[in-house]
């Protein structure tokens, strides 16, 4: 009898493995498809989600190969890029507000990091103790400009910044804790690096481009390694803070309010890069006329010489102003004529 | 709002061949994406991909060629339109002018030849 039960059980063990394994064979292809189709864009799910995943499973794994695969990928390029549905959900306006601010953000980040390229170019830079009045004029407007922005891009970011801070705080929304949270982490890293690059520099006894007069500069692999090192940290962690931190703001329920309020501080901060932008290509203009051998000869940042550092920060900076200042032009304000009479809008809060 | 757009079915570009084959399975009756695919191997010898079955769809449903029925048990159905019929039509009279004066070519010349 005991037999009879422990064959009893033999077979319910191997009926449930054998069940086990079916149901493993039956998810992998569902996680397959499902993975298939987060490809697409989301308001396509939503309206084609559950039949588009009928479909996949009626067809079974074994009918469905490399050639459909490669078919959906290119079904789900077609839906990002040619959009057959509208996004309706939420408020148009203030989804065009949110896109717009988003974009002036990342593009005083450009900004920034190009800003810091012509403060690296002057560091060290004999242009920079020259004498000449027109150039210390010029570094007093991108100084100005750089001050008005931050200024700015504080005012108009900070309360949303705290409203995304407080309404995942409030809802216990990690993910978007962690988004906002990336930036503190980039900054440290960053640090970490930088004392690294001092320390390794203590060690060797020289510093990066530590290029005497009369001397020939020999560079020290070990030194110039952890430099660039600690650069490509420096941009990597200010496009990681970037976007997570645009990611936070788009899963944010932020009131329209604040959107609408940052609007002006976001349109000084780009006249403020317009500004510094002027003040760059005039510094490079004098510099070039009045000190061009200077100019064209001494080093500016990475090893490079002065004109080639500044034409770099000249085009990154102009692609930052004239991204910022479309952004504002097509997002900013257009529309609000027609969202003032759609009712409910401005009382969507945090 | 009547969604329905005069657009011919050319202007749905790379998917107006799908969008033709789909049109003629549904001229058969109400039909949900696989069942579409079957039809239109059966019919006409064309496989069609996920990807371009929901591409040719999503466009012809936007043009008021088809519309979506309600779901049964996770497979939506679909069913042309009038506007759809009146495309299918225009799309297969002139396809059927274009058989006849190729045949018609192909015959005098075999004939003369």
């Amino acid at each position: 009898m005991e037999r009879v039960n422990d064959m009893g059980r033999t077979e319910q063990a191997s009926q449930a493995s054998q069940s086990q394994q079916a149901g493993q064979a039956q998810a992998a292809p569902q996680r397959l498809h499902t993975w298939l189709l987060r490809l697409y864009p989301s308001v396509w799910r939503d309206r084609y989600g559950e039949e588009f995943l009928a479909l996949l499973a009626d067809r079974g794994i074994s009918a469905f190969s490399f050639l459909d695969m490669l078919d959906v990928f290119y079904g789900a390029l077609d839906a990002r890029l040619a959009p057959q549905l509208a996004d309706t959900r939420g408020f148009p306006m203030l989804n065009r507000l949110r896109k717009t601010l988003i974009v002036v953000f990342c593009a005083y980040i450009l900004y920034v990091l190009s800003g810091t390229g012509f403060y690296g170019l002057l560091d060290d830079n004999s242009l920079a103790k020259s004498s000449l009045a027109n150039l210390q004029n010029a570094v007093y407007v991108v100084q100005a400009g750089a001050g008005i922005s931050l200024l700015a891009i504080l005012i108009g970011g900070l309360p949303i910044g705290f409203a995304a801070l407080r309404s995942a705080w409030s809802s216990g929304r990690r993910s978007v804790l962690a988004l906002l949270g990336t930036p503190i982490l980039a900054f440290l890293v960053v640090i970490g690096s930088f004392l690294a690059l001092v320390a390794i520099e203590k060690s060797q006894g020289t510093s990066v481009f530590d290029a005497k007069p009369g001397q020939v500069f020999t560079p020290n692999v070990a030194v110039v390694a952890a430099y660039f090192t600690a650069v490509a940290i420096w941009h990597l962690a200010a496009i990681v803070s970037t976007a997570a931190m645009a990611t936070a703001i788009a899963r944010s329920p932020i009131s329209e309010r604040l959107y609408r309020f940052a609007r002006i501080p976001a349109l000084v901060a780009a006249l403020a890069m317009l500004l510094t932008l002027g003040g760059v290509v005039a510094w490079g203009i004098i510099a070039n006329g009045q000190a061009s051998a200077q100019f064209q000869h001494d080093l500016g940042f990475y090893g490079l010489t002065t004109m080639t550092s500044w034409i770099i920060v000249t085009v990154t900076m102009t692609i930052a102003v004239l991204v910022a200042l479309v952004a504002l032009a097509r997002g900013g304000w257009r529309g609000e004529a027609a969202a003032a009479h759609q009712p409910g809008i401005a009382s969507q809060g945090a | 709002m009547d969604t329905t757009t005069t657009e011919p079915l050319a202007d749905l570009g790379r998917f107006s061949d799908p969008g033709l084959l789909i049109l003629a399975s549904l001229a058969g009756g109400p039909k949900h994406g696989y069942a579409m695919m079957e039809d239109i191997e059966q019919m006409a010898g064309v496989r069609l991909g996920p990807g371009t079955l929901y591409g040719a769809l999503a466009r012809l449903e936007k043009r008021g060629l088809i519309r979506a029925l309600a779901a049964e048990d996770r497979r939506r159905p679909y069913q042309l339109t009038g506007a759809g019929a009146a495309a299918l039509t225009e799309q297969l009279t002139s396809l059927e002018a274009f058989a006849t004066t190729g045949l018609h070519r192909l015959g005098a010349a075999l004939w003369n030849g």
